[in-house]
């Protein structure tokens, strides 16, 4: 790939780590069709699950530039992005019809074959729970928290995304923000259970 | 609630989750894990985690059913796939048609423009016979020039030719052996030499009509055919010119394509 169109990737990477939706929307809508027409073509599939299939392709391609700091794309966000959506489409178990194109993903899915098949978030009641407390948590608790234990943030960054003093700021509103979330979990979900 | 966990343990707790302890903190932390009121945190962070990673998907499948909406055209379907099959063969025909135009125009005017002339070359171009002196059988030649008329009458182009070239660079230049001369290397193809020696021999008057109509054979092969009109009307203003029904066909072929 042309460096220019490279450095464009990496730049479309770096606002959609960044909460950039629109980076996202661009990145969404520019390989849907291409995406959705190379699996009709080369695996025997449902058409009424390629959409989602996409879609848990896109879920898998964000997540893994969000929660990987170090996230370095070696290859276009197509190549990637086709390459996840193969190993999905066969770990789903959808036989595949044709070869003939596979050769020039295949040398990335080593990377991406312990990535784990996406599939719905099965919350135990306890965490169910949790999900409620943080959703009553105030917004500036819920980003920290999200930014540390998600994104996997550390608590310089943090400081500079947020625009904290410093980062003992950060480090003790963090614990506060935990304690708070326990705190509405226990009161008024835990008791109840209880 | 019993004891409330000091910061180290909460820290030690987060390096866990982030699996980025060290072996040494490791120990500790499986030490601390014997303690209920730390296992509990542990395990509270951990659904924490769990109950963020959720939150997360849902928000992300909402922002793609955003997406979604604001696309007006439809995922494509199999049908669509042979639609742009059929459309990517029929185009894949076009432009093997056209490439293939283009490039038999392009061959034919420029890299071989004399390929539509030399039709008229093959058809209207014989060796003139030989009238100078015809060939008796077995008979020996006794000089160069019988000789080489014998070649000649033989279709030995190239023998007969070098005996020519010999006259031709002593003193007896005369119109018919540049004329012979001229007709050997256009039988072997030596069109440029074969023109130079035509254009020579008519300075003599005894070749020159027969000269005008070589030459304008090859002005048309060498797709100059106005030249070779002129040349041909030069040689049908003679009186009973040699060619003379050819030249007039020739001559009337080549107006009509003109």
């Amino acid at each position: 790939m042309a460096n220019n169109a490279r450095l464009k990737e990496h730049q479309l990477i770096a606002s959609i780590r960044n909460g950039d939706k629109d980076a996202l929307g661009k990145v969404y809508k520019s390989y849907r069709n291409p995406f959705i027409l190379w699996a009709l073509k080369y695996f025997n599939i449902q058409e009424s699950d390629v959409l989602d299939i996409y879609q848990d392709v896109i879920i898998i391609f964000i997540k893994k530039i969000n929660t990987e700091e170090d996230f370095i794309l070696n290859c276009s966000i197509k190549t990637f992005l086709f390459a996840i959506g193969k190993n999905l489409i066969l770990k789903k178990g959808h036989q595949q019809s044709k070869l003939k194109l596979y050769g020039e993903h295949d040398e990335f899915i080593s990377d991406i074959i312990n990535y784990d098949v996406i599939k719905e978030i099965e919350l135990n009641e306890e965490q169910k729970d949790i999900l409620k407390a943080i959703n009553e948590l105030g917004k500036k608790c819920q980003q920290i928290l999200f930014l540390f234990y998600y994104r996997r943030f550390s608590i310089e960054s943090i400081k500079n995304k947020l625009g904290y003093k410093n980062v003992d700021v950060v480090r003790t509103q963090k614990v506060r923000c935990m304690k708070s979330l326990k705190s509405i979990f226990l009161n008024k979900y835990k008791d109840i259970i209880d | 609630m019993g004891r409330e966990l000091n910061i180290e343990e909460l820290e030690l707790i987060d390096a866990f989750l982030l699996k980025k302890l060290n072996k040494e903190q490791q120990l500790i932390f499986d030490q601390k894990m014997q303690d209920p009121i730390f296992k509990e945190e542990v395990t509270f962070k951990q659904n924490t985690l769990k109950a963020f990673e959720a939150k997360e998907d849902i928000s992300l499948k909402n922002q793609l059913r955003e997406f979604e909406k604001n696309i007006k055209d439809i995922p494509p379907n199999r049908e669509m796939l042979h639609t742009k099959n059929r459309i990517k063969y029929i185009l894949a025909i076009i432009i093997f048609t056209i490439l293939t135009l283009l490039s038999y125009l392009i061959y034919s005017h420029y890299i071989n423009p004399s390929q539509t002339q030399k039709d008229y070359f093959a058809e209207y171009y014989t060796p003139y016979d030989n009238v100078v002196q015809p060939s008796v059988r077995n008979h020996t030649p006794t000089d160069k020039i019988e000789e080489a008329f014998l070649f000649y009458d033989q279709a030995k182009y190239l023998e007969a030719e070098f005996i020519f070239e010999k006259f031709l660079e002593g003193d007896t230049v005369n119109a018919q052996t540049l004329f012979y001369t001229a007709m050997c290397e256009l039988s072997q193809g030596k069109i440029n030499e074969a023109e130079v020696h035509l254009q020579n021999s008519l300075t003599f008057s005894s070749f020159k009509p027969h000269s005008l109509w070589y030459l304008a054979l090859i002005e048309i092969k060498n797709k100059n055919n106005q030249s070779g009109i002129d040349l041909l009307e030069e040689l049908l203003k003679n009186e009973n010119p040699p060619f003379k029904k050819k030249a007039i066909q020739l001559l009337e072929e080549l107006k009509k394509k003109n």
